[in-house]
Parts: structure tokens; sequence; C-alpha cells
């Protein structure tokens, strides 16, 4: 692990309205991380991911990083987000991945359109190019949102509930996809489920509120049922089930 | 057709008009249809009535009031739904209502001669003056650039706005223009079609071109995608393509009765429309269903006006 974190999050306070949702954040994500977020729903783990990317401002606190890597943070949301109702190719969709506040004004040139070729050769979407985004399947439209962040070379890659929208193998080949990936960059993936990623993960962060940060191995039985408010029964690697206490 | 026509320079203004009126809604009626502001551009349209009434009260040209308070009204939609102090369909109802209220007013206390209401309603192609044509075209000039310059960002919000907040491009800026452009738009649409039938020329031609082609630039041009251009290449200019029909039409048979004309002039239209494949998108829900008949019905009658009116002047 290097020493310098890429992005770092400082005692950051947010809320809608005047609901407070989280509650003095800090975390560091340092280069070829592999941090899963966990927690209850509405717990805040989708709203720390949009302050990071400075999608929405936070009331307090600050999220640190250098102005070079502001575009280079991919983004995968979870797939209902997108206007379905706009016409577009997945190339095209995928392609405007590489815009961003910079170079928006200008047409797109060579190794823009080079570089989305390559990203679709990789997610098995070439050939699928000149199809419509709201005629693919759940699994397709994952794929493009994967590689829309991807196109941009980025060097942390959030990833929103990334598995809920697939079948088994399709998760199979994403963890395959990520660890591979994860050798080049930093990810952070929420997830309501960890069981599929417990072989990968090296830390994880549990959000409801606040947030508590763990290495590999830390997390304990007391600390989740702090967060979930509920008895939970721990998992290890290579159990595939994971059952719930009646409570 | 009937060539000698061209030479009125009110039929040379009427199409320059219709053609200026087709390039906007190419450019603005995309952009309506995916994002969902066809109840804005609606409300917008209606509140431009307020400007109508205001300018003539004040004797100064009707457009240049329209565009004040149509800008306006879209920087006050704009910056609502940024800051989400109110519903916006319930503000897009005040602006609607309170628009045409505040017209009616203003041209009620207008002294001397009471401008046609229904040309305001309904608009009149015949009668664009030079000096409405300049203004459109330089409308016209600013929402063309506008859209070749920021094409990439109005697709970025158009098609994921969150997206786009993450990549960093100025979003709030990007809306803001895009409801400008809509105002200005429905300006230059205003004195083709009318307030009331703005909204139509905004949505339905897209609602075709969706139809005829799966591409956003396509349906932008108006373009058919190439399996399907044997259908037809020429309906880029569907507003004007209607109207020659009815110059045509109207004064190859000045003879026959005004009612029967009438009754001819629906099905030709309808015609017109179904070669477009039209009826395919009613089918979808009961708000297009409701203003293709609004639409069919308004036509008509103010086809029946133009050819009355045209007659009149062939006679005289």
């Amino acid at each position: 692990m290097s020493d310098m974190p890429v992005i770092s999050i400082r005692h950051v306070c947010f809320g809608y309205d005047d609901q407070l949702i989280l509650e003095k954040i800090s975390l560091d994500i340092f280069p070829k991380d592999f941090i899963l977020v966990i927690g209850p729903n509405g717990g805040g783990k989708t709203t720390l991911i949009k302050l990071i990317l400075g999608i929405i401002k936070p009331w307090k606190g600050t999220i640190q990083f250098d102005s070079s890597i502001a575009t280079r943070l991919g983004y995968v949301p979870q797939f209902s987000n997108f206007n379905k109702n706009f016409p577009i190719s997945v190339f095209d969709f995928v392609l405007m991945g590489r815009s961003h506040g910079q170079n928006y004004l200008k047409r797109y040139g060579k190794e823009d359109k080079a570089a989305t070729e390559a990203i679709l050769n990789r997610m098995d979407l070439y050939d699928l190019r000149r199809k419509e985004m709201n005629t693919m399947s759940g699994g397709q439209v994952q794929r493009a949102l994967i590689a829309r962040a991807m196109v941009s070379d980025p060097l942390v890659l959030f990833l929103d509930e990334p598995t809920t929208s697939i079948d088994f193998t399709s998760q199979i080949s994403l963890l395959e996809f990520l660890e591979d990936i994860n050798r080049k960059m930093a990810i952070l993936v929420i997830t309501h489920d960890p069981t599929p990623f417990a072989a990968t993960y090296q830390h994880i962060a549990c959000v409801n509120k606040e947030l508590y940060y763990h290495s590999q191995n830390e997390l304990d039985r007391h600390t989740l049922e702090k967060l979930y408010g509920c008895p939970v029964e721990l998992l290890g690697h290579g159990i595939p089930h994971i059952f719930l206490h009646r409570h | 057709m009937n060539i000698d026509i061209l030479k009125y320079e009110f039929v040379q203004n009427a199409l320059l008009a219709s053609l200026l009126a087709s390039i906007v809604c190419g450019l603005i009626g995309p952009f309506i249809v995916t994002k969902r502001l066809a109840s804005i551009s609606g409300g917008l349209s209606h509140t431009a009535f307020a400007g109508l009434g205001m300018a003539y009260w004040l004797g100064i040209n009707p457009l240049y009031g329209a565009s004040v308070v149509v800008i306006l009204a879209s920087l006050v939609i704009g910056y609502n739904e940024e800051r989400k102090i109110d519903r916006n369909d319930l503000l897009i109802g005040i602006l609607w209502a309170s628009g045409v209220a505040v017209g009616l007013i203003f041209i009620s206390l207008t002294p001397g001669f009471v401008p046609d209401l229904m040309s305001f309603l309904f608009g009149n192609i015949l009668t664009v003056p030079d000096s409405d044509l300049k203004i459109a075209s330089g409308l016209c000039l600013i929402v063309f650039l506008s859209v070749t310059i920021f094409y990439q960002g109005f697709v970025a919000i158009a098609l994921d706005e969150e997206y786009a907040l993450a990549r960093r491009l100025p979003v709030r800026m990007l809306k803001m223009g895009l409801m400008v452009l809509i105002a200005l738009s429905i300006v230059i649409l205003i004195q083709v079609v009318g307030i009331i039938l703005v909204i139509a020329l905004l949505t339905i031609p897209v609602a075709i071109a969706s139809e005829l082609s799966q591409k956003f630039r396509n349906i932008m041009i108006l373009h058919p995608d190439r399996n399907l251009q044997l259908r037809c290449r020429t309906h880029h200019f569907i507003q004007a393509g209607i109207t020659i029909r009815r110059f045509d039409h109207s004064v190859r048979r000045p003879s026959a009765h005004s009612d029967q004309d009438d009754k001819e002039t629906f099905p030709l239209f309808a015609q017109t429309v179904a070669s477009m494949r039209l009826p395919v998108i009613p089918g979808q829900d009961h708000g297009s269903l409701w203003f293709f008949r609004l639409l069919c019905g308004s036509t008509s009658a103010a086809s029946r006006n133009l050819i009355l009116h045209l007659r009149k002047l062939l006679v005289n």
C-alpha cells in the first residue's frame, strides 16, 4: 500500500432538508484499495459516493483529492438511474464517459473512439455497439455502465450495488473483472450482500450515519450488531450462506 | 403546384417562417421530448401571451414582449427546479393560467383597435412581417449556434444528469441554457402556429421522427435511418409541406364551396400525417392521443380560415 491517499475525506456531514444522513465521516482511499461499503438501507451508502463524486456538496468537512484526478473517478450507478427515454447506441453511451468538465465543448477525437472500442471489446459489448441502450438486457446495461466508467481511465472506480440486477454467472465474471482491474486502480463497492466479495475485499466500511472502517479479518460480530441494530451472523470465506438470527 | 403563388411576398415570408420554425423544432424538439419538458414548454408558450398583451399595450413589437416574458419565465422555472422551492408542475400551472390572464387584461386595456385574439392563439403564417422574420432569423441563429456548441453537454444532461455532475460538467448552466433556448424557440414558433400549437410542433414531428429513426442526431435533423429512407425523405419540412399543399389545394379550386374545403382539408391533413406513421404514436399514452385530436381539430379550423382569407385575396 502506498503512503499517500488518492482521496481523503475529513469530518464530512451531510443531510437532506434538516435530516442528518451522514455524520463526521472520515475515510482515506489509497491506490489499489478494494473497499466494500455495507450498511442498512437509508444508512447513507449511496450518499457517501455521491459526495465523493461531487454530485452533492457536503454541509461540513472536506473531501480532498488532486485536481488532476477529478476527471478520473469512474462511477457505475445503479442502472435505473439514466433516462431510458433517450435514444442512444451503446457505442455513443460509452463514448460519453470520455467527456468531462474541461473538454465537453470539443468533439470526440480518434483517441476517444479508440479507447471506447478497446473497452467495448474488453466488456464483450463490441458486437452490440450499434444496439440501442433501451433494448439491452439488465446484464448488458450493467456492462455498458461499467464500460462508460472505465473508458475515462479511472484511478478510483465506484460501483453502486453492482450485483443486484445480474445473475450468478455474470456475478462471477464481474468479480474476476474487478479483481483484474484492482491491480491498476482503487475500487469502492456499495453492496447489500458482501458474500460474493468475501475473498476479494481488503477493507470494509460500514455506513449507518457514521462510518466504521475495518481491514480484512478485523470485523467482529459486535461492531456489525451495533451497525445493523440487530444480531448478525458473520460469514467466513468459502462459506456460501448467510443466516440471520430471528429478531 | 401553382408556381405563381410564390411571387407574393407574403407567401415567401410564410415559407421562410416555416423553414425557420422547422429548424428550431428540429434542434430543440428532441430535447423537449426526451427530457420530458413538454408541459414546461406548454406553460412557457402560454406565458408568452402576457408578453404579447403588454407589448400591444405599450405599442411595441409583440415579439419583443413575448421574448422578454418567456425568457424570464424559463429562468424562473429553471431556478425553481434547481432549488426545489415548489413543485414544478404547480408552478407551470400557475404561469400557464396567469400568463393568459395577464395578456387578456392588457389587450382589453389597449385603447382603439383590438387585435384578433384568434391570431395570437393559432398564429397566422400568412401575416408574418419582414421585421418579425428578421427577429426570428436572429433567434434561430442563436439557437442553432448554441445547440451546435453545447451539443455534448445537452445530450449529457438529457441522458443522465447525475453522471454529468459526477463528470464535473456545468449541469446547472446547461439546464438554464436549455430552458432559455426552449423559450427562444417558442418565440419563433408563436408567429407561425400560435400559442396553443407551439407544443404540437415541438413534440409531434419528434414523435414521428422517433418512429423513423433510433438515433438522436437523426431525429434532430428528422432524417430517417437508412433502411427507412424510402418512406419519406421530405418530412424535414413538414410544416412547410402542409402549408404548400393547402395553398395548392385552395388556389386550384377557387370555386369550391368553403364548407367542402373544410371537410377536405381535414382528410388531407390526416393523410399527410398518416403517411408519416403518426397513428403509431398516439397508442403510447393518453396525453399524446389528446394532443393528436386537438391538433387535427384546430388545424382544420385554422386552414379553413386560411382558405377563406386566400380566396378573398385572389378574388379582389
